[in-house]
């Protein structure tokens, strides 16, 4: 039974140390062409067949194995990451590496790149990855590739990358919703302030001891020659409570937390004062949210409620 | 995914390759691997040319178009290498001979050839451009397999350096490198460098194949009419032997000829005559003499009159000479091939006792004493094999074959027996060292007591004293010279055993000489002509024997012969122009590390500047202390010499923290000041250098350090900025 940590999130083994890549046709081919050259080398008595064969397997040996030296020695390291993302949305995380290796993210998966550059020195790369589920992401797992410097095969090491701040997959909201991609620049784990609910202007009146300087209605005052303040209707309506309650099995999960974004998202665009009720890592959390990018990163969090809690029904 | 979805997978072509380096490294290979083939005779010049010229404009085709390569090209292609391949089979079938695989090689050359022109023109992506690496690496094979000498050398070198290139290229463009790691590159090379020469080390040297079908060819085939001309010299026939005027043609060696004279001073040459891949070392003789007449060695019949003509072609099947019959001997089959450098006498060069020749002529002569000669010319090039029994005994055989053992199964006629004891005159002083010596023991312990003998009483040297007229060499050797080379060693050894009454003849031809690892050949060289004695031993035939020196008798191995070249070869080494090179090399790499220590800008001079400054009369600047800080108390401590000093500091830290870009006067007097300040602190530190030294004797100091200037610690900064 291996390690959880030995496993990537879709279930490849993990691999701390390198490992060689599509080794087979690399090697069979040096190995049948060695075999064949030295048949031919012990059939035809020449020794130049030999040495020739025998140059060959030193640049084929040296080709072969140096990559690992190289790729064992390889460094990367997150130097900007965004704090949202939407599952099935391509986001860009910047690494730097040590040199010029070929990065193939794979948890979250993405397309593989190639650190351009000189032969030396580190530079820094835009990592493309798609996260494919909702969740928070601290890490990236990114396979550093060499061949250097023959190009004959590629060995790799799989390295942990932590991000600069943790990333908040959002749920893809499900149906046709128009949902906001933006990412923010706060840190995911900060509430965003919501003000406090002010009411509608209704009228306004005279001045009375009290009231707060900020209702100072100003040019209705220098109209009317003294004080006027605002006289404000405060809402009677409760705020819509979403109740979001997400089963354990995971793509389950996925949906109905798509599901809850596409309402949370329709709420938010009508004006809606929104109540969000998940469940967390931290326990049950009821806060408001005020836009989609909030709703994203609360629902990121949001985990299937402890074994043994009363249901509380679907949103 | 079925199998036949990951072959088409598989040949998807991949991206187009831009790397115009890695193209041309690749192109340089294959003509490299061209040009040996050629040099090897595997292809003819147009054929060669054409394959230069066909895979460069491929290679240039396929560039240009390796966007949106012309979908007409691949099926053309097709066709052409189907073409070649139809080509190559029906040569193979005209003119191949079954199971010679030399035979083949020719045409597979061209074939490799046609298949890497033609590929030339689709090579769009990286892969396909690797292929005609792959190919370049199999067209070097066959030109190595053909090789024999150490000029091919060059080649393997040239065509290792664009594989190097070319595959350091490929990884340049597939990881979108721009530079070369030199460190790496240095290190992947000199891995490259240890494993090849661990492996060649460690690595048998490789053996033929007894199955194999030996080479056989007679490049300057011209034949001789009359058996008469083959060592006679004569210069209207291509056959010749070895005289006086023909050293250059034989190496220098006299030998080679109807007759050998004693008398005569050699200077063998040192270049390679012949070269022998042979199953194991051994004495390859050539031909043998009989007839000693005081001075010099001559063949019963050597006109030509007895020799004995062998027709049918190759492999000539050599019969056995009646006195040659070794019915006791455990006779061990050799097989010697033999690659001629130099143009030499006729004579088919064997381990004794041969029993095939495969030499592409018209016919053979064998003369009854068993030497073999070829009724062609055997000019530089010639290639021919000799199968042959070594018929070698051991000592305990050879004292039983002697007389006193047991009946022996075979006699000398009494003609033969005469032949091979003749001498010119008595020998009486001869004959009577050789009783003292050797008598009363048996025909083995006899010629090892004789041999023994010369080996403490004979000393090696081919600057012989002259032979006056009328004197007998043997006599002339064992008692007033005793100095000589292998002819009069051999000699005298022939002549006491024959006044003993042992049947003894002078043989010549070469030994071993050094062995190559990398070809698998002995290179015979002209110094390597000896002259050995032949014993006749009932039951046994010829047996060998070297009075002269011994030869290596086992392969030796070639990690054994490399460390031996490369001890001869440190010891031939001219160190001075190394050593030279050596500090030439060390002068450039000083001045460039200095070039790269020399502060790139003027703001990294004055700083510089004033850190040595500093450094002779303070101390080195402390961490954290700003430069406009320690140029104050560097003014402070140079006086009115370092009144520019914190000027120039301001500037530097304006400039490169401010982002000013200062006026180029300013730039000059900070520069100025600081260089004034450097040499102000040297002259200071030197003054009081001296200063301390006048004042030792005065303060009683008998050893240790003179007083310097006093280094003050560096003083800490307070962390709150207060003084």
């Amino acid at each position: 039974m291996s390690r959880p940590g030995r496993r990537l999130p879709d279930g490849r083994r993990m691999h701390p140390h390198v490992h060689p890549q599509a080794l087979f046709g690399p090697m069979v081919g040096s190995i049948a062409g060695l075999v064949a050259w030295a048949g031919i080398s012990r059939s035809s008595g020449s020794g130049w067949v030999q040495t020739v064969g025998v140059l060959v397997a030193a640049v084929l040996a040296t080709g072969l194995i140096t990559p690992a030296l190289v790729a064992a020695r390889a460094r990367v390291w997150c130097v900007a990451s965004p704090a949202d993302a939407v599952a099935g949305s391509p986001v860009t995380v910047v690494v730097t590496t040590t040199g010029p290796f070929r990065l193939r993210p794979l948890s979250p998966p993405g397309a593989p790149v190639t650190a351009a550059g000189p032969a030396r020195g580190g530079r820094p790369v835009d990592l493309e990855v798609v996260p494919p589920l909702r969740g928070v992401i601290d890490e990236l797992v990114v396979s550093v590739d060499s061949a250097a410097p023959f190009g004959l095969l590629w060995w790799g090491r799989h390295h942990r990358v932590p991000l600069a701040r943790p990333l908040h997959v959002a749920p893809r909201a499900s149906g046709d919703t128009e949902q906001d991609t933006r990412h923010d620049d706060r840190p995911g784990d900060v509430g965003r302030d919501v003000p406090a609910p002010s009411g509608t202007a209704r009228s306004v009146r005279a001045y009375q001891p009290g009231d707060r300087p900020s209702t100072v209605h100003w040019p209705q005052s220098a109209h009317v020659g003294s004080l006027m303040v605002r006289e404000a209707e405060h809402p009677t309506d409760e705020p819509v409570v979403v109740d979001v309650v997400l089963p354990d099995d995971l793509l389950a999960a996925e949906r109905r937390a798509g599901e809850a974004m596409a309402t949370l998202v329709a709420l938010l665009h009508r004006g809606e004062r929104v109540v969000l009720v998940t469940d967390e890592p931290e326990g049950r959390i009821t806060a408001p949210v005020t836009d989609s990018v909030d709703a994203g990163r609360r629902l990121a969090r949001a985990v299937a409620p402890p074994v043994g809690t009363p249901h509380r029904g679907g949103p | 995914m079925n199998l036949w979805q990951r072959v088409v997978d598989a040949n998807r072509p991949g991206p187009p390759e831009h790397s115009l380096r890695f193209r041309a490294a690749t192109t340089a290979a294959v003509a490299v691997a061209v040009a040996a083939c050629h040099a090897q005779g595997e292809l003819s010049t147009p054929v060669a040319v054409g394959t230069l010229v066909a895979t460069l404009a491929g290679n240039v085709l396929s560039y240009r178009t390796r966007q949106r390569p012309w979908p007409v090209v691949k099926p053309l292609l097709a066709v052409c290498v189907l073409g070649g391949f139809a080509w190559f089979l029906l040569t193979v079938n005209r003119t191949a001979t079954p199971g010679d695989v030399a035979s083949v090689e020719a045409p597979l050359a061209t074939l490799f050839c046609w298949v890497l022109a033609t590929h030339a023109f689709d090579v769009p992506s990286r892969r396909d451009v690797a292929y005609s690496l792959a190919g370049s690496a199999a067209l070097v094979a066959l030109a190595a397999a053909q090789s024999v000498d150490a000029g091919f050398a060059l080649f393997v070198a040239l065509w290792v350096l664009c594989v190097l290139v070319a595959l350091v290229s490929m990884w340049q463009s597939m990881a979108s490198v721009t530079g070369a790691p030199w460190g790496l590159l240095g290190g992947s090379v000199a891995t490259t460098a240890a494993v090849a020469l661990g492996l060649l080390v460690v690595l048998p040297a490789p053996q033929v194949a007894t199955s194999l079908v030996f080479p056989s060819s007679s490049t300057g085939d011209a034949p001789v009419t009359s058996p008469s001309h083959l060592t006679d010299g004569n210069p209207t026939t291509p056959a010749r032997s070895a005289a006086p005027s023909g050293r250059l043609g034989v190496g220098g060696y006299l030998g080679f000829a109807r007759s050998l004279d004693t008398a005569d001073r050699v200077a063998l040459g040192n270049q390679v005559v012949l070269r022998v891949r042979a199953s194991r070392p051994g004495y390859w003789v050539g031909q043998t003499y009989d007839t000693w007449s005081g001075r010099s060695w001559s063949e019963t019949g050597g006109n030509g009159s007895r020799l004995r003509v062998l027709t049918g072609g190759s492999p000539y099947a050599i019969p056995v000479a009646g006195d040659a019959q070794a019915p006791l001997a455990a006779n061990t089959t050799d097989v010697d091939t033999f690659y001629l450098a130099e143009s030499g006498p006729n004579l088919v060069f064997h381990t004794e006792n041969a029993s095939r020749v495969y030499l592409d002529t018209p016919r053979l002569f064998l003369s009854a004493d068993g030497t073999i000669v070829s009724s062609s010319s055997m000019a530089a090039g010639t290639v021919y094999t000799v199968v042959s029994e070594d018929n070698t005994a051991t000592p305990a055989q050879l004292r039983s074959a002697s007389p006193g053992g047991p009946e022996p199964v075979t006699s000398l006629t009494a003609a033969q027996e005469a032949r091979y004891l003749q001498l010119p005159h008595p020998y009486r002083r001869v004959s009577a060292l050789a009783h003292r010596i050797a008598g009363g023991r048996d025909r083995y312990d006899a010629v090892v007591s004789l041999e023994r003998w010369m080996g403490t009483h004979i000393h090696y040297s081919t600057n012989i004293p002259p032979l006056p007229a009328g004197v007998d060499a043997v006599d002339s050797f064992l008692f007033r010279t005793r100095v000589g080379y292998c002819e009069q060693i051999s000699t005298a050894l022939t002549v006491m055993l024959r006044t003993l009454g042992i049947p003894a003849r002078e043989a010549v031809g070469y030994v071993p000489g050094s062995y190559n690892p990398v070809t698998d050949l002995y290179d015979v060289r002209a110094k390597d002509a000896h002259a050995w004695v032949q014993v006749w031993f009932p039951g046994y035939g010829w047996q060998s024997f070297d009075p002269t020196a011994r030869v290596p008798l086992a392969n030796p191995s070639p990690g054994a012969v490399l460390a031996t070249g490369l001890d001869h070869l440190a010891g031939r080494l001219p160190w001075v122009p190394i050593g030279g090179a050596l500090v030439a090399t060390g002068v450039v790499l000083a001045a460039v590390r200095l070039a790269r220590r020399r502060p790139p800008t003027w703001a990294h001079r004055v700083v510089h500047d004033l850190e040595r400054a500093g450094q002779r009369v303070l101390a080195p600047r402390a961490t954290g202390e700003t430069l406009v800080a320690y140029a104050d108390r560097l003014a402070e401590a140079l006086g009115p010499p370092g009144a520019g000093v914190p000027a120039a500091a301001r500037s530097v830290e304006r400039s490169v923290f401010g982002g000013e870009t200062p006026r180029p006067a300013e730039v000059a007097a900070a520069t100025a000041a600081a260089r004034s300040a450097r040499r102000v602190a040297a002259r200071s530190a030197r003054q009081g250098a001296a200063r301390a030294a006048r004042q030792a004797p005065a303060h009683g100091l008998s050893g240790g350090r003179a007083p310097g200037p006093r280094r003050r610690r560096p003083r800490r900064r307070p962390e709150d900025g207060t003084a």
